[in-house]
């Protein structure tokens, strides 16, 4: 009997037709990967807050440090972030700079010990404050390759609200942008992620927090929203000439003066800021030392 | 941009449940493994629970899954374009459903065609696709589909025939 079109109908009915896999096993084996690679690009998705710059998720949730642009920069920056600062930045002297406008005292600060290409800094800040616990991710780079302001207000993923966006101009030839989204967490309290940079010609600077619920009103400007680390810090971080490639002498010599600045402790292991193992709890650095005169 | 919700979760969990069953057979028939075709059949429901607003807006929700279902197995295939092919595996499938020496006749043929043609001729003969949604599918021409889906046939017949001829 030749094999033709109707016959290997046939054929395949016969083979298939009466199979019954494990229904219940296969759904929810799907809904559980489903969930998780949702999780994963929510994840990687943060970068969504800059849309083109996705990899700066990475300093989100996979740490500090790493090189959060796509690699094809062409080296240091020419960046005008800083006027009179002339000292390479550390991620030592990015966290100082940052501590001095936070009137919060750190629960954990360092870096999660990776290699930042040159051209780059990074740093991390975590604080527990009665709004909930935030995570600061703090980064200058020159490592723009795929940066696009102007997709600044796309959201990243299906799962994720834009619920503010804004882009201004600075009198220094700057832009400083804003960007808040919530992410839909399942079963939990919301995250949300406040993006705050300024961008120049050849150099970004940022701070993003992370933070999980105890947002009091997202209806009222993002100023008001009872941020555990507020907008307005942020811009004035991003905003400071010491908070950049460069810096001063004295932001250097703070960021030394750190005590307790984990070089790889900072492990950042889930964006649940609410949760206290979201990073390695060190004894409380010292600030004093890293306060401005 | 809309927020999960647990309905949309219920949704997806009803609309899993009735295209399991197909989506399985298809992918056996694509594999020729049991475990693996669970594999691809989870893979395929969890793409289909991330871009569940897709799903949900989608004319034809069953088309949606199956075409993600054959780009994930085109895919998978891909990455191990350069492995060896696996033998033939039901698995537990031969002691939970009988499997008749018909069955791993078939796979066994199936399994000796091309990739792409394999995915051709279970989409055209299995699924009922015309040629055009094939061709979109696998990203082949209509003619291209066409000319792999005789040529399957081809080697099919030539195959089955040589295995019936081989166990009479």
């Amino acid at each position: 009997m030749e094999l033709n079109e109707t016959k290997l109908k046939e054929r395949f009915e016969t083979a298939v037709g009466g199979v019954s896999p494990n229904v219940s096993a296969l759904v929810d084996g799907g809904s559980e990967r489903g969930a998780q690679l949702q999780r994963r690009r929510r994840a990687q998705g943060f970068g969504a807050v800059v849309a083109s710059a996705a990899a700066v998720a990475a300093i989100a949730y996979v740490g500090v440090d790493q090189g959060i642009f796509d690699s094809d920069a062409t080296g240091p920056s020419n960046g005008t972030v800083s006027q009179a600062p002339t000292e390479p930045s550390t991620p030592r002297s990015l966290a100082a700079v940052a501590m001095s406008h936070i009137g919060l005292e750190p629960f954990a600060v360092g870096t999660d010990g990776g290699e930042s290409p040159e051209g780059q800094v990074a740093a991390g800040v975590a604080f527990k404050t009665d709004q909930g616990n935030a995570e600061l991710n703090l980064v200058a780079t020159s490592h723009l390759g795929n940066w696009d302001s102007q997709r600044i207000c796309e959201p990243g993923d299906e799962q994720t609200v834009v619920e503010a966006c804004d882009r201004q101009a600075l009198d220094d030839g700057g832009h400083l942008m804003t960007v808040a989204q919530r992410a839909s967490a399942g079963d939990g309290p919301d995250l949300y992620f406040v993006f705050v940079a300024v961008e120049y010609p050849g150099e970004l600077v940022a701070v993003i927090e992370s933070t999980r619920g105890a947002i009091s009103n997202t209806d009222a400007s993002i100023e008001q929203w009872g941020l555990p680390v507020d907008v307005t810090t942020m811009r004035a971080i991003v905003t400071d000439p010491r908070f950049g490639l460069t810096t001063d002498a004295e932001a250097i010599r703070q960021g030394q003066a750190i005590e307790d600045f984990k070089e790889g402790g900072l492990v950042q292991t889930d964006s649940d800021s609410s949760s206290a193992t979201a990073v390695e709890e060190p004894p409380t650095p010292s600030r004093s030392s890293a306060t401005p005169n | 941009m809309r927020r999960r919700t647990h309905e949309d979760d219920d949704a997806f969990t009803e609309l899993a449940t009735v295209m399991a069953p197909r989506l399985f057979r298809t992918a056996l028939l694509m594999c020729g493994d049991w475990h693996l075709a669970e594999d691809l059949v989870q893979t395929t429901l969890a793409k289909m629970y991330v871009g569940w607003d897709k799903v949900r807006r989608a004319d034809v929700p069953e088309a949606y899954a199956r075409g993600t279902l054959t780009k994930t197995f085109l895919s998978h295939q891909r990455i191990r374009r350069n492995a060896e092919m696996p033998t033939v595996d039901l698995g537990d499938a031969q002691a939970a459903s009988g499997v008749t020496g018909d069955r791993l006749e078939l796979f066994e043929a199936l399994r000796k065609l091309d990739v792409l043609d394999r995915a051709v001729v279970v989409l055209r003969y299995w699924e009922d696709r015309s040629v055009a949604d094939t061709a979109a599918e696998v990203g082949l021409s209509e003619g291209a589909v066409r000319a792999r889906a005789s040529r399957a046939l081809v080697r099919l017949r030539t195959e089955l025939s040589d295995s019936t001829a081989a166990t009479s």
